[in-house]
């Protein structure tokens, strides 16, 4: 398989600081990959290196095919790489776009009409001609979103996108951007902190701390490897003693715990669970409701970053 | 290299330059005072008899060592002291107006472009490190060329215009002034940005990497002081020779920057 980014023991010291040390990721062409990890963990370092801006101590890595030190004006010219605060804000949102899209080769009626297609879909045509300088922090967000698709690079590098959006815009946003992926086969590398967008964008991720990768792959598979049981919670309008030891007896159930009127059951097949609410009804239990407690990327991040860091 | 990347960043850096007051401000009040002020003064005081009023001070010196020889020999006393003044005297002046512009932009398009933290958004771009080098000097070298001739140009019809019932003919541009335009003037203004360029590494702001101006004012201050003192004349030998001297300097620097230049280093130093 031919992947969009591809790194070989990716390495890169600043001195006696090893910055990222060893990184092997794979992301797919055409899918989202969220990069995770807490401030200072190696998340820019590692776009900086892939893009050409720095250069690596050790191990290699692959862009759009393309070796990161033989070809980095190649990469760049396919790529796009949002950052927080890169916007002349001296200039107007088009002039910002207009510089943007020409640098990539863009001009004339090409270069308007994608100008014109970007500040409309970012709610931002009627602003065009304003001082960036002016701008809410929103408003300078989807701007330094729009100037990296001025080109419609191949991959979009994304750095917390919807930092400062209101939640309409930060939903309107994600949902561009899926479609981004779906429709044109992009890839996004995504580096954020917002879990939920993650989960809501991303196929695959990487968590990396203190420069190193703790975990990387397709978010279920990792957490069905991570979490091998099932967890159901079932509510009850009383819970006595003898439910409980009742459960804790039974052979297909693995674990038993209580919280409030809630019994949490740990079952290695999920297909038990209507055993344990026929045990239940048996000892003429009233359920009011059963459901299966998913893990999310969440608790896939705070299982692997290590203690100190929650 | 790739002009329409090039041509895009120098005209995005005047853009910019352009909305800032600090930056435009001196750029036009500086050549004002030496392009129109200064002349103004010296051929309307010379015409209503009160040159000594002018004269008094740092001229006097000047005048009483000048050498005969760089004055046509026609002219009498009082056209000799006028010529002499707009022709030699200024002629150091001048070169506070490209080392200015220069040092003025380059400040903005380099350490600015740091300070405000936009330059890593460039080098994310298609542009390569010797687009970016090139657009960059060019950015301040231009300007910084173009500016002064256009102040040697409106000097020269102020001096030629207000000095015509006095001399009876074209006295400017002479031979130094020509070295002036064509060869100190660009090796200066080049001087300028490269210095700007390599404090630039290192300097937090683009206030800052502009105070490497006085290291390029203080010779130029020295020349007008020698002048003044009557021990040195910058007449088209000297010119040539100073030129000469910025141009190997400038070379020495330019390699330099070429050199040191990395997306790297520049990533690293923000």
């Amino acid at each position: 398989m031919q992947f969009a980014i591809e790194t070989f023991n990716l390495t890169k010291n600043f001195g006696q600081l090893i910055a990222v040390e060893g990184i092997n990721i794979a992301v797919e062409g055409g899918s989202v990959f969220g990069f995770l990890g807490p401030n200072g963990a190696g998340k820019t370092t590692t776009v900086r290196l892939l893009n050409g801006l720095l250069k690596p101590s050790g191990g290699s890595a692959r862009v759009l095919g393309m070796d990161i030190q033989q070809e980095s004006d190649f990469i760049r010219a396919k790529c796009g790489v949002q950052t927080d605060t890169n916007l002349y804000e001296k200039l107007t949102a088009r002039e910002n776009l207009e510089i943007w899209g020409m640098l990539y080769g863009l001009k004339g009626n090409e270069l308007t009409s994608r100008m014109n297609a970007l500040l409309e879909m970012f709610g931002l045509a009627e602003r065009r001609d304003d001082l960036v300088g002016t701008f809410s922090k929103g408003m300078k967000q989807k701007l330094s979103i729009a100037r990296e698709l001025i080109h419609d690079p191949e991959i979009l590098f994304l750095d917390e996108p919807t930092a400062g959006l209101d939640p309409e815009a930060a939903e309107e946003l994600l949902q561009y951007l899926k479609r981004f992926v779906e429709n044109k086969r992009r890839t996004i590398f995504l580096c954020s902190h917002r879990l939920e967008e993650v989960e809501f964008l991303c196929d695959s991720i990487a968590i990396i701390f203190k420069g190193k990768i703790l975990i990387t792959g397709k978010i279920e598979e990792l957490i069905n490897n991570l979490w091998k049981e099932n967890w159901f919670t079932i509510r009850l309008e009383k819970i006595s003693q003898e439910f409980i030891s009742t459960l804790k007896n039974q052979k297909y159930i693995s674990d038993v715990a209580v919280s409030d009127q809630k019994i949490m059951v740990a079952l290695p097949d999920e297909k038990d669970i209507s055993r344990a609410i026929s045990t239940l009804v048996g000892l003429n239990a009233n359920i009011f409701e059963v459901h299966r407690d998913r893990h999310s990327l969440k608790d896939i991040y705070f299982s692997v970053i290590p203690q100190d860091k929650k | 290299m790739n002009m329409q990347r090039v041509k895009t960043i120098i005209i995005k850096d005047w853009k910019e330059i352009g909305k800032s007051k600090q930056a435009v401000l001196p750029m036009i009040i500086v050549p004002l005072i030496f392009v129109v002020a200064l002349p103004v003064i010296i051929t309307l005081t010379a015409s209503t008899s009160s040159l000594s009023i002018v004269t008094s001070g740092g001229p006097e010196t000047f005048l009483k060592n000048f050498p005969a020889q760089l004055i046509p020999q026609e002219f009498n006393e009082r056209q000799k002291t006028v010529y002499a003044i707009l022709l030699y005297f200024f002629a150091p002046f001048f070169l506070f107006i490209p080392v200015m512009v220069s040092n003025i932009i380059a400040s903005y398009s380099f350490a600015g472009e740091k300070e405000q933290k936009t330059i890593e958004g460039l080098l994310y771009t298609p542009v390569t490190d010797n687009e970016l080098i090139f657009s960059k000097i060019l950015t301040s070298f231009m300007p910084g060329v173009v500016i002064s001739w256009v102040c040697f140009i409106i000097y020269g019809i102020i001096v030629n215009f207000l000095g015509f019932p006095m001399f009876h003919c074209i006295i400017f541009p002479n031979l130094n002034w020509l070295v002036l335009a064509f060869f100190l003037v660009p090796a200066i203004s080049f001087l300028s940005l490269a210095s700007v360029v390599m404090v630039s590494q290192k300097a937090a702001s683009a206030w800052e990497a502009q105070q490497v101006a006085v290291l390029l004012i203080l010779p130029i201050l020295g020349l007008v002081i020698s002048q003044a003192a009557g021990l040195i004349y910058l007449n088209a030998s000297v010119s040539s020779l100073v030129g000469i001297i910025f141009l190997l300097i400038d070379i020495l620097f330019f390699r330099r920057i070429v050199r040191n230049f990395n997306r790297e280093r520049v990533i690293t130093k923000v």
